[in-house]
């Protein structure tokens, strides 16, 4: 008798929090789950426009060609150079963050961190349309800063020049996203406990030792999340280099800044192959899951969390 | 003492110095926006409009409807938004302090999916609104907002860093999961609202394709594609124009950032990135 | 305390106006969408409608069809909108799409039109999914997606004046409907783009060099104007480019034409695609990219990022042959400033060999409609397009928007709206273009059968220019994504 109350409570115990998580769980399933399925379905029929014209099954025939195609292999390689170059924005964040922290609380320093976040919010088509003017070969900001400082004639094609595409995406990103790194790298340096430096300056320890000795490890977990956000933020990038290519998804200049998502976008519907776009989807999928277990293993999910 | 304060001052210096530099892009489209002469060929740059005007402004509003559009997107920004925080606080309570059968299995669930690329599975998806009668609705905007796998993680995480302590009192005065979560945990999490608010309006603010496919009706389209109509009603790339609505549709996100941006700070600083 | 009840209220509230809203134009979308689906409703409604109209038969309205016709897609619709609109430099104003409505509605008062009109950006992507939905008849612009529209041959067996009313179609091929080498029309074109070299007459003055036969002038002939004129002005002092080509970001359209000029025939048509054989790799190709290269040192260092032209139809223009795709718009950008005397316009050099041998080489772009495979209406659909390229009203409605009309007789009334300098070269371009012909499904390029075709040969002209590949790298690249794709068809 006992055990059958207690087992009722449980039970609506059990039912209390699935109240909480029932709306998100039938959202993504419905919305996310079922899709994908269908997607997955796709992967494996030779279809060109969907609800268009015939299905016809063919296997793993989709996931073959797509392995064995050299611009899809390409795409994937671009994608993850793309994707570590994004990473500058960590040490870029990291430093300011640094700087900004040591002139102190203040209204200085709510200034700067307005001031630098600033560009994380400004995104779009028209920023794209800035840079391509900013970065442009002839004559451009960027490379007449860089002639006034080495005293040549510089012009290089940033965003033009298949050599150098790949810095100009870059330096895109690190623009727009170095503010949302030095907000985190500064947020996790002002909750390093103070007692920790004054217990090092009593050890007589200088500002560099303190810095790589506390500073540095302590902000290990906040460079692996940032590393981890950003990876995953690279793998899905598309927009803008969507703009830079002439509102295209071939990649221009050269295919270099041609991701793994532009590689599916121009399968799905600039020459509709929806079977091999859906079979890019799935690796691409594959890929970010594979990347979020690691991040989740990093941030100790599984040991921690007793879940 | 007096070392200390030249050193923060040259910082001071150094930093201001280096914010011009990030921010001239910025700041020239804002000047090129109010440049009379900045139309089909771009004028040197400067720091001052070379013809001040207010001209490319007025060819914004009056050539496409910018205030409807405007008011569309506040109405579904506001509501996905809402939407979005709201349940993904519910489940990042769940998820940092339920107890409960599967809670691994369906975190993992949730997140599994976390980066699924939208436009893979954005056939499937029209097919399935269009199945439900959606179509031309704001539904197909809004329903997604209902699982935000991103904002379950972080609310997760900060959630778990209110103490126990609290919950444990308030289970002995005999209060719900539920009456605590609207009485307690909600009103301790306004950093992190602020912060998932302001992540949430940014992603969504720019959206394009999607609402551009699901919204057939002009009267009921959003900035973004506003934006995309006037540009091609042009003969040719008009940039002051251009910048012009640019600028316009950044000022709402722009605003919301200079008033949350001390709650963002906070909540980033007590979710599990530090720990 | 109270705050969270007011929080709960809010909420509850948003979620009801949400929910009610999702109802409310769930059950608008239903009734919009029951005219097409629902054909019984349709059909009581027709009898309603045309019993009165049976009684006031009399002028040339048509009451017997009735229905609401759906149109989607980008295009001149969406740029000139319902009302109209002014471009802000040129000052020009075009007429909106309501007049074309307006006249159709005289002639069908019992068919709405619906114009949904998107943008250029992803639009595509847009259409494809519009298409899945059921709810749309016509496609604009829609024959380069060939699976989602309905083959017109049919349509214009049945009203074979059409065919004779216009002077290009779209045309694509499927081998399913007629052998490769021929075409299949998807799509009615409505208003066409020939590709024109803008001339700066003065540059070639200051330079003394002859203007150009544009009738007679071969690639080469080009290629020698362009560096002749490509220095410093002898007059100004400045510096000038003799080239601008269409602009690199869509640098496929140079092959374009330039492989008609060379007359490239790179296909060997067989039964079906899978049977075809394509030899983009040969002596004629390296010959055409080598060409298109070769206006490198004469093309300005601004070419690359699309801005080289930002100075055209000014006083202070510094390149003496632009090659454009809008000859209209660039005609009015030219009167808005008032330098109509400066300028003039050409068609580009002519085929040399093969089965068009002596025409020109510029290819002609155009705004098409298609009907969508989808629609349950394709017979009113069709009557819709036939109207937009054949009606009178409708084709003064196309000039005055700054169009050029697909109709032979309007675009002949070209000259009433250009000086001879501009309009001839036109009509040149227009009245000797085949009709049996598309630029992008042709023997030399084929953009729609062929994958990613055209972004790689845009791929390699670029990196050509840049000077990171040469034609024989361009050549291997192009093949080898050519074969990749040839293997997947089977």
């Amino acid at each position: 008798m006992k055990n059958k109350q207690a087992l009722k409570i449980k039970a609506k115990r059990q039912l209390v929090w699935y109240s909480f998580l029932i709306v998100s769980i039938v959202t993504l399933i419905v919305l996310t789950y079922i899709p994908m399925l269908q997607s997955v379905r796709y992967s494996f029929f030779d279809i060109q426009v969907v609800g268009f014209g015939e299905e016809k099954f063919v296997g793993l025939q989709n996931y073959e060609k797509i392995m064995n195609n050299a611009s899809f292999l390409k795409s994937i390689g671009n994608t993850f150079i793309l994707a570590f170059l994004s990473l500058v924005s960590i040490p870029v964040g990291f430093i300011l963050a640094t700087l900004i922290n040591n002139i102190g609380k203040g209204k200085w320093q709510s200034f700067f961190r307005v001031g630098y976040y600033f560009p994380n919010i400004i995104t779009g088509v028209s920023v794209v349309l800035i840079f391509q003017i900013v970065l442009k070969a002839n004559g451009g900001l960027l490379n007449n800063a860089l002639s006034f400082l080495t005293g040549q004639d510089v012009t290089i094609g940033w965003l033009s020049d298949s050599h150098f595409s790949r810095f100009g995406a870059t330096i895109l990103s690190v623009w727009g996203n170095m503010g949302y790194a030095m907000l985190i790298n500064l947020a996790s340096l002002q909750s390093i406990p103070g007692e920790i430096y004054e217990a090092a300056e009593v050890d007589g320890a200088n500002g560099l030792k303190q810095w790589w000795y506390i500073t540095i490890p302590q902000m290990k977990s906040c460079f692996a999340f940032l590393f981890i956000t950003s990876m995953i933020n690279g793998l899905a990038r598309f927009t803008d280099l969507f703009i830079i290519g002439g509102n295209t998804s071939a990649g221009r200049p050269g295919g270099t800044l041609q991701t793994i998502m532009m590689y599916i976008y121009q399968f799905s519907f600039e020459t509709p192959q929806y079977g091999i776009a859906s079979a890019g989807a799935m690796i691409l999928f594959v890929m970010t899951f594979v990347i979020t277990l690691i991040n989740l293993k990093m941030t100790g999910f599984f040991k921690k969390n007793k879940l | 003492m007096r070392a200390k304060k030249i050193r923060r001052a040259l910082l001071i210096v150094i930093l201001l110095v280096l914010l011009v530099i990030v921010l001239v892009p910025l700041a020239w489209s804002i000047v090129l926006s109010f440049d009379r002469t900045a139309l089909s060929s771009l004028p040197d740059f400067s720091l001052v409009p070379h013809e001040f005007s207010l001209f490319n402004y007025e060819v914004a509003f009056t050539s496409i409807p910018l205030v409807r559009y405007y008011l569309n997107t506040i109405f579904v920004t506001v509501v996905h938004t809402f939407l979005a925080v709201f349940f993904a606080l519910m489940c990042g309570y769940a998820f940092a302090k339920g107890d409960f059968i599967g809670k691994k299995f369906w975190f993992i669930f949730m997140l599994a999916v976390m980066m699924l690329p939208f436009e893979s599975r954005m056939v499937p998806l029209y097919l399935q609104y269009k199945s439900w009668g959606m179509l031309d609705t704001y539904a197909p905007l809004l329903i997604g907002a209902c699982a935000y796998v991103y904002g379950i993680f972080f609310a997760k995480q900060n959630i778990e860093a209110i103490p126990d302590s609290l919950r444990e009192s308030a289970y002995i005065d005999g209060a719900s999961d539920w009456r605590i979560f609207l009485k307690i945990i909600l009103p301790l999490s306004k950093p992190l609202i602020a912060t998932l608010s302001i992540l949430q309006v940014l992603s969504n603010w720019n959206s394009y394709l999607w609402p551009l496919v699901v919204l057939r009706s002009s009267e009921k389209q959003l900035i973004s594609v506003g934006v995309s109509i006037f540009n091609s009603q042009q003969d040719a790339i008009y940039y002051g124009p251009r910048m012009a609505v640019a600028v316009i549709s950044a000022i709402p996100l722009s605003l919301m950032f200079l008033f949350l941006q001390k709650y963002i700070v906070q909540s980033i600083a007590v979710s599990g990135i530090k720990q | 305390m109270k705050n969270y009840k007011r929080v709960l209220a809010m909420l509850m509230g948003t979620m009801m106006a949400v929910s009610a809203l999702a109802g409310c134009s769930g059950t608008d979308s239903q009734n919009g969408s029951s005219a097409s689906a629902d054909s019984s409703v349709t059909e009581s409604k027709q009898d309603e409608q045309t019993t009165p109209a049976d009684d006031s038969s009399g002028g040339a309205a048509n009451t017997e069809l009735s229905g609401t016709l759906k149109l989607y897609g980008p295009g001149l619709f969406t740029d000139v909108g319902p009302d109209g609109n002014t471009d802000i430099v040129t000052g020009v104003s075009r007429p909106g799409y309501n007049e074309v409505l307006e006249r159709w509605k005289e002639l069908y008062p019992n068919v709405d039109v619906e114009i949904e009109t998107i943008p250029w950006d992803n639009w595509k992507a847009a259409c494809q999914t519009a298409a899945l939905s059921g709810d749309v008849d016509i496609v604009l612009h829609g024959s380069s997606i060939t699976s989602i529209c309905e083959p017109l041959t049919e349509y214009l067996e049945q009203d074979p004046e059409v065919k004779d009313a216009v002077g290009m179609m779209a045309m694509r091929k499927n081998s399913d409907l007629a052998p490769l080498d021929e075409y299949v029309p998807y799509g009615l074109t409505v208003t066409v783009n020939p590709v024109m070299v803008v001339v700066d007459k003065e540059i070639f003055e200051h330079y003394g060099v002859e203007l150009p036969d544009y009738e007679n002038w071969t690639t080469e002939d080009v290629l020698a104007l362009a560096e002749a004129t490509t220095g410093t002005d002898p007059v100004t002092g400045e510096q000038t480019y003799g080239m601008s080509l269409i602009e690199a970001a869509s640098a496929n359209k140079n092959y374009i034409w330039a492989s008609r000029a060379f007359n490239n025939v790179i296909y060997q048509w067989g039964d079906t695609l899978a049977d075809t054989t394509v030899n983009f790799k040969n002596d004629t190709t390296k010959e055409v990219l080598d060409y298109i290269n070769a206006f490198t040192p004469y093309t300005s260092p601004d070419y690359f990022e699309g801005l080289d032209t930002n100075n055209a139809y000014t006083e202070a223009n510094n390149v003496a042959m632009i090659i454009i795709e809008d000859a209209y718009n660039a005609y009015n950008t030219i009167k808005a400033a008032g330098l109509e005397d400066k300028y003039m316009m050409a068609a580009l050099p002519k085929i040399q060999g093969g089965e068009f041998d002596g025409i020109t080489s510029s290819h002609m772009g155009d705004w098409n409609m298609a009907i969508c495979n989808a629609s349950q209406q394709k017979d009113l659909a069709w009557e819709f397009m036939k109207f937009m390229v054949t009606d009178e009203v409708v084709q003064q409605w196309l000039l005055d928007a700054f169009s050029i009309p697909a109709n032979k007789e309007a675009s002949g009334k070209l000259s009433g709206y250009m000086p001879s300098d501009y309009a001839d070269a036109i009509s040149y371009v227009v009245s000797t273009s085949p009709l049996e012909f598309s630029a992008s499904a042709n023997s030399c390029y084929d953009s729609s059968n062929f994958g990613t075709f055209a972004n790689d040969l845009t791929t390699v002209i670029n990196e050509m220019y840049q000077g990171n590949m040469d034609a024989d790298e361009a050549m291997d690249y192009v093949q080898k994504n050519l074969d990749d794709y040839m293997s997947t068809l089977s």
